[in-house]
């Protein structure tokens, strides 16, 4: 009798949870600032990811396994993000949301003013599903927003393997499409942080996949897709702009093709839904949100002016891997995982083009993914220009759809080189550059690993300067309005829970960065109502990814200074106070002699 | 009712879950307990209100359950936001309404039962190898996620200390509250001088603080500033090690507007 052995799909299950450990106890090792955190964590990538898509390429797994599988997949590598950051929030717009949470919390009503991302509670989606778990719980935003995203993340890996076993027929291409999806540069982290597109993207999935099973269904039963079509489509619209935007075009251009398909506007031709999308965005922009048109316009015409300079040679291309300046380069070695990988989708997209065409040509969304691929060799090409780049990285999360189902068309399951045996083995090593690639492109490389925020010292838990200074401010200043730089303001929204600018919008940034006090300063500080001044000394202060933590000895990025004059100034105001000092954070109240 | 005993169940199931959500002080249980009625229920609810003749595939149904759910929750904080507010009770109540709303179309509109025409969905046999392995896995990350949550010790991490005042005015006289908290990494020792303008001796203090720890020293003014003359006031911390180089320094005026 042979002795019991566990299935491959409880194998892979105990591989993933060995794999989020390790990526846990690489960024253990990063917080202790011991090493070598890195090797753990890309270690622990690998063991995620490659068993899973060893699987998929095999023949033998059912759909449901498949589809088990690539759920696993999205899971895991969203608690990879997961144990990034807990316990609290450590990305910049997460801590804006979650002060939109708060508001939330303490007011009972939507739309209260953010201070740093003004539009953000006009697109009340994600923070208004978030309030009614912490409401009704009790729980901290931290959790309710982590717990919420991960359910959002898995309605967006399973639909979109639906949505792709829809569209293509197989389940094993769906699968591995799916898998090829969850190495977007933003899947690991971008996507996957507590920000209105993590609610949104998943929706708008959700809103093809209906739109893909609609197209299949009889005609009869069409009219059942159309309430949760519309549900998904107005949710999109009150949670993401840019989301809504993307769904709006998608529609457009579904009912386009359909129309030159068929000739005839009837359905399924979703041009009704597209003129609902249309008439809800417009009315969201017009009513509601406003302010979204300023808030996107100047990033989006700097990108194309940006795009057109570098282009025409005005100025210089950006160097790809630049992170912060001061926070050193991304090795080479990384650099070179990171280009293969996209060189591999480049040869995957390639070989996949041809058969998907002949094979799905006559389905719309079809035709729609393989331009959607396209496009993210487009976004990609707008990382070389310098104000373009962040644009490009967003859109890539989009595009990535279409070449994901493009890839998985290559015949990837019909690979045969060198040998049927050795095949799978090698297009999973492909899949791991890929993966392991995607994570280093989509987020910087000093900043893959979590840093010390709170630290364990003798019998005690210490706060990093900036945390410190939050938290003395929830407990000290009641009410109170703060000028600071990013990384503080952020942390005085949450968890400091007071109002807070930072940016150059009002110009908040120069007041708290150059060394003389100028007059338009103090009357930029009044007209705001900005009572309390964070003048903080470390450079890294206006980073919003890298500020929040401990300063560490040896590393440069947190011995940059800025002149003693940008924070002493503010002593020669009359009736200024210094009412707290830790070396490096001093806060000054500018009503201190009332 | 047989061919209506699943929203028999969802409809029960979110009544109950509601009010034991609402009702359990223990925030992870009440979370456990409201997961199934925020991120499925009012999902799976709609979609057999709309597909009253056949449900979708067991697959789909799952992922329209859960994305309905998320996009409920996305849009019912509108009508909540202006029929009272976001509170617990009204998120509770919209929940359930939305789920028993569509629980009671999906029965009005259903047809009378038929022979079924697919196969019961049948879970899968675990045996306790699998289970022991899968279970091990879940673990992991468990462990994983109990370790991101622990603080560490970080060797290269500088310590500091924190040094505040902050100006009070209550029934006893104006003074400050001057704090010093420890973000050391070893116990600390300092020597704490506040000063009012227009005294004698500064006011000392000694202190061994532990890492973490703050010391809060409350001090009234002496003499008592005069209504519309804010009295000067700072204080200075020194390290017991250098007693003669100030270490951090604040100042204010007091009373200040606010009351400590």
């Amino acid at each position: 009798m042979n002795p019991p052995r566990a299935s491959r799909f409880a194998l892979i299950l105990f591989a993933a949870g060995a794999g989020v450990l390790l990526c846990s106890v690489g960024n253990a090792l990063s917080r202790a600032t011991v090493e070598p955190a890195m090797a753990v964590y890309l270690l622990g990538l690998l063991v995620i990811g490659l068993p899973i898509f060893l699987r998929l390429l095999g023949e033998s797994a059912g759909a449901g396994e498949r589809l088990a599988l690539v759920c696993l997949l999205g899971v895991a590598l969203y608690l990879v993000k997961v144990v990034h950051d807990a316990p609290s929030f450590t990305f910049s717009d997460e801590l804006v949301h979650a002060f939109n949470v708060e508001q939330i919390r303490v007011h009972d009503h939507l739309f209260h003013q953010n201070p740093i991302l003004e539009v953000t509670p006009f697109y009340p989606g994600l923070e208004g599903a978030t309030s009614a778990l912490v409401k009704i719980t009790g729980i901290s935003s931290f959790t309710a927003g982590v717990v919420l995203v991960g359910v959002a993340r898995l309605a967006l890996i399973g639909s979109l393997f639906l949505l792709f076993e829809r569209l293509g027929g197989s389940a094993r291409t769906a699968g591995l499409a799916a898998a090829i999806y969850t190495t977007n540069f933003n899947f690991l982290f971008w996507g996957a942080q507590f920000a209105y597109e993590s609610l949104a993207l998943p929706l708008l999935i959700v809103v093809l996949l209906i739109l893909s099973e609609r197209e299949v269904s009889p005609r009869e039963t069409l009219r059942q897709w159309a309430a949760p079509l519309v549900i998904a489509i107005a949710a999109i619209v009150v949670t993401h702009h840019l989301t809504s935007y993307a769904l709006l075009v998608v529609l457009v251009l579904l009912a386009a093709v359909l129309w030159y398909f068929a000739r005839d506007f009837s359905a399924p031709n979703p041009w009704p839904f597209a003129l609902l999308a249309a008439v809800l965005v417009a009315f969201w922009l017009a009513v509601v949100a406003g302010e979204t048109v300023s808030y996107l316009s100047n990033p989006l015409s700097e990108a194309a002016e940006a795009l057109a300079n570098t282009i025409s040679g005005e100025s210089a291309p950006r160097s790809l891997f630049q992170g912060s300046s001061d926070a050193g380069p991304t090795p080479i070695g990384a650099r070179i995982v990171a280009l293969l990988g996209v060189a591999l989708l480049a040869v995957g997209w390639l070989l996949g083009l041809r058969p998907t065409w002949r094979r799905h040509r006559e389905k719309p969304l079809a035709l729609l993914f393989m331009l959607a691929s396209l496009g993210f060799f487009f976004a990609l090409a707008l990382r070389l220009a310098p104000a373009a780049w962040e644009t490009g990285n967003r859109a890539s999360e989009f595009f990535f759809i279409g070449l994901a189902f493009v890839v998985a068309g290559a015949g990837l399951d019909r690979f045969g080189w060198p040998s049927r045996r050795l095949a799978p083995l090698l297009l999973t090593v492909a899949f791991g550059v890929v993966l392991v690639g995607g994570a280093i492109s989509g987020w910087p490389w000093d900043a893959q690993l979590a840093k010390p925020l709170r630290v364990s010292a003798g019998s005690g838990t210490i706060s990093s300067p900036p945390l410190a200074l939050a938290e003395w401010a929830r407990e000290e200043v009641p009410g109170g309005r703060f000028a600071a730089p990013t990384a503080d303001a952020n942390l005085l929204l949450v968890p400091g829970e007071k109002t807070a600018m930072a940016g150059s919008n009002p110009n908040i940034e120069d007041v708290l960065t150059e060394p003389r006090l100028e007059p338009w300063q103090l009357q930029l500080l009044r007209e705001n109502d900005l009572r309390y001044v964070v003048a903080d000394r470390r450079e890294v202060s206006s980073d919003g990814l890298r500020g929040y933590f401990f300063p560490l000895s040896g590393a440069t990025s947190f011995d940059r200074l800025l002149p003693a004059g940008a924070v002493t100034k503010f002593e020669s105001v009359p009736g200024a106070a210094r009412i707290y000092s830790d070396g490096s954070i001093s806060v000054y109240d500018m009503e201190g002699k009332r | 009712m047989s061919e209506n005993r699943d929203l028999t169940v969802v409809a029960g199931a979110a009544v109950a879950l509601a009010a034991a959500a609402l009702a359990v002080p223990v925030e992870w249980l009440s979370l456990l307990l409201l997961a199934p009625l925020a991120f499925l229920l009012p999902g799976y609810a709609i979609v057999a209100a709309c597909f009253t003749r056949k449900p979708p595939a067991p697959p789909q149904l799952a992922a329209l359950s859960i994305a309905i759910s998320l996009a409920v929750l996305a849009l019912l904080s509108l009508p909540l936001n202006y029929l009272g507010g976001l509170t617990p009770l009204s998120w509770a109540l919209g929940l359930t309404l939305v789920t028993l709303l569509a629980c009671g179309i999906a029965v009005a509109f259903r047809p009378p039962p038929q022979p079924r025409d697919s196969a019961p969905l049948r879970l899968p046999k675990v045996g306790r190898l699998n289970a022991a392995v899968a279970l091990a896995g879940v673990l992991a990350a468990a462990a994983a996620i109990v370790l991101a949550f622990t603080p560490l010790s970080a060797s290269h991490a500088e310590g500091f200390t924190a040094l505040w005042i902050r100006p009070f005015d209550g029934p006893a006289g104006a003074g400050v509250r001057v704090g010093v908290g420890s973000e050391e990494k070893q116990p600390t020792s300092y020597r704490l001088e506040v000063h009012f303008a227009g005294s004698g001796a500064p006011i000392e203090r000694r202190l061994e603080l532990e890492p973490g720890q703050t010391s809060v020293l409350r001090a009234l003014a002496a003499p008592q500033p005069t209504p519309g003359t804010p009295r000067f006031v700072s204080a200075t911390l020194y390290l017991a090690g250098q007693p003669s180089r100030a270490y951090r320094n604040v100042y204010a005026w007091v009373p200040a507007e606010e009351s400590g």
